[in-house]
């Protein structure tokens, strides 16, 4: 037996998906979702093995609820928006379904995951989330999870971000978040007028300096507005310099 | 660059050595040329000079202040013409005095008359005539970059239009709405087919207007809010106040669409649950006002700060009335309210 999750905000999109599914009577649909929140919580208690996602949905979106699931069952994209169909193939989907899809398209879909899941190509899930790594939906905020809670964080109330082993540490107003990501990731995709490298675990968000004073030979500290002290490397501040135009 | 940047600071500078040396100069003719006592004659030039220089400055002044726009050319040159003869008599009346004591001055004053009021309306005609022609440039040149202003924003609002009929997702996602009713509930499917049909009709037809009923505003927007309950699974409820006499008025196409269409993007499209979106009109003075409340998510939506993408609309009242004070928005406790006052057509 599959055991399936549709997850979009129109019940009428789910409908359909149910009516075509019922040509499939080992697929069963164990859950529907109306935003990414429940889709989260959905993949972690009933560990489907395909998910139908919408992209643009309430509160988190499709790409930012896949970021948040350790291990991602197999997935076809539903969506009107034809923008993200190359983002969604790298991320390695199953399939992306244009709305609205005949069922003769939805077929080869379903067709398709199950060729995959046949061959034994289960363990694509990891590749999935790392190749989304590289392609964030929404450059003004980041979306965490602590314990079971999903929590937003808009960039512009990031302090810094620090390298933490294979996480990156998120420090902000309400405390700091881990997240499964390099430093690298952000410094790319984090905008560089904003954020800087100063150093090789931190990247800066340029205006919560308050000053920079001089420390050691050729180093530097950052002293950020809550009185907390940075370290600058000799690169870093010439970066700085240049951003902060000294 | 450089050079020419230092001359630009310097230009008052160039302009009083200029002035110096053509005085000097005149006081050069007087005595070299036709023998006039060297102290004297630097007197003459300074006084005459001067005199002219000022009243031509005043000239300058006046024609820039107090001439209409479109103010006749010849205008400078009669202007120069009197002034220029109360200026050879003033002239006169100062060198006299000066040189009181020089019988042979004087009499060489008296004969230079007619000369010296030729070359006090030459000057005066010719710097009033050319500041007149150089303002006139200006006013023209800066005519012409408003115009160009405001024509590239009135092309970019037109573009902003195209964009907002067109909404090829909202169409897909009601096409798969359609799609799916067909399958669930046929009867509905037909109702929305016939609602989309008649929005889309209106959209294309309003290409061309600018100026509608609120009524009419209204019947088309019920359109689009119907279409948004079938795909929303009625989670949407949409309660309308429209005050006695509103219906009547006279509102450009495209003011009220964006807030409606901005109140389902956050309220509905932003929320889970139950979304109740409020519209009032009431008739302030000479103003219609209408407001639009809707919920929103402030975990999910308070990065996007408070504009909620309502500058265009802002962009487009100032480009219609010439006013920024016919947009306000507020919020309080997570209930988004935005205020649009449209003036009556003139």
């Amino acid at each position: 037996m599959i055991r399936a999750v549709l997850i979009d905000d129109e019940p009428l999109s789910r409908e359909i998906l149910k009516s075509y599914l019922r040509e499939y009577p080992d697929i069963h649909v164990v859950d529907e979702c109306n935003d990414g929140f429940e889709g989260v919580k959905a993949i972690q208690q009933q560990k489907p093995d395909l998910i139908f996602l919408d992209i643009q949905m309430p509160r988190i979106n499709g790409f930012e609820m896949l970021e948040l699931i350790e291990q991602p069952p197999a997935v076809i994209f539903t969506t009107a928006f034809d923008e993200y169909a190359i983002r969604a193939f790298e991320a390695n989907a199953t399939d992306y379904l244009l709305k609205p899809f005949s069922e003769e398209r939805f077929k080869k879909a379903i067709e398709r995951f199950l060729e995959k899941a046949n061959a034994g190509i289960g363990d694509h899930s990891k590749q999935l989330s790392e190749t989304l790594a590289n392609a964030p939906v929404s450059n003004d905020r980041i979306v965490v999870k602590t314990g079971t809670r999903v929590k937003i964080i808009p960039v512009k109330d990031i302090h810094y971000l620090e390298a933490d082993d294979d996480f990156v540490r998120i420090v902000t107003d309400e405390g700091a978040f881990l997240k499964n990501k390099t430093l690298q990731f952000y410094e790319n995709t984090l905008d560089p007028q904003q954020f800087v490298r100063v150093h090789r675990s931190y990247l800066l968000h340029i205006n919560r300096i308050t000053r920079i004073d001089p420390y050691q030979k050729e180093s530097h500290l950052a002293v950020l507005r809550d009185g907390k002290q940075i370290p600058v490397s000799k690169s870093g501040y010439a970066r700085l310099k240049e951003i902060l135009g000294i | 660059m450089k050079l020419l940047k230092f001359l630009d600071k310097v230009r008052w500078l160039i302009l009083i050595i200029a002035i110096a040396k053509w005085i000097g100069f005149h006081a050069w003719i007087l005595r070299d040329r036709l023998g006039v006592d060297p102290r004297l004659a630097f007197w003459d030039s300074l006084i005459t000079n001067l005199l002219v220089l000022s009243v031509s400055a005043l000239v300058v002044v006046v024609l820039r202040r107090y001439m209409p726009e479109g103010g006749k050319l010849w205008f400078a040159p009669a202007l120069s013409f009197f002034l220029s003869l109360v200026c050879v008599w003033l002239t006169r009346e100062a060198v006299i005095t000066v040189g009181a004591h020089d019988a042979r001055y004087l009499a060489f004053v008296n004969n230079t008359a007619p000369l010296r009021w030729s070359f006090d309306f030459l000057i005066m005609a010719g710097l009033t005539f050319s500041s007149v022609i150089h303002y006139r440039l200006r006013d023209q040149e800066e005519a012409i970059s408003r115009q160009a202003a405001t024509a590239a924003m009135v092309k970019e609002a037109e573009l902003q239009k195209l964009q907002l009929q067109l909404q090829p997702h909202f169409l897909f996602n009601c096409l798969n709405s359609i799609n799916a009713l067909i399958l669930v509930r046929p009867d509905e499917a037909r109702k929305m087919v016939q609602q989309l049909s008649e929005f889309l009709r209106i959209t294309l037809r309003r290409a061309d207007e600018h100026w509608i009923s609120l009524d009419e505003e209204w019947h088309y927007l019920q359109l689009y809010l119907e279409i948004e309950k079938v795909r929303f699974g009625h989670r949407l409820d949409v309660v309308t106040d429209f005050e006695e006499g509103t219906r009547s008025w006279k509102i450009p196409t495209l003011l009220l669409q964006p807030l409606v269409e901005n109140a389902i993007k956050f309220g509905l499209y932003g929320t889970t649950g139950k979304v109740t979106i409020t519209i009032e009109g009431r008739v302030q003075e000479s103003l219609l006002g209408i407001r639009v409340t809707n919920p929103f998510d402030p975990d999910t939506q308070a990065s996007r700060g408070n504009g909620f993408g309502l500058n265009g609309l802002k962009r487009r009242l100032y480009l219609l009335f010439a006013r920024n004070d016919l947009l306000q928005t507020e919020v309080t406790n997570n209930i988004f309210t935005v205020t649009l006052k449209i003036p009556r057509k003139i």
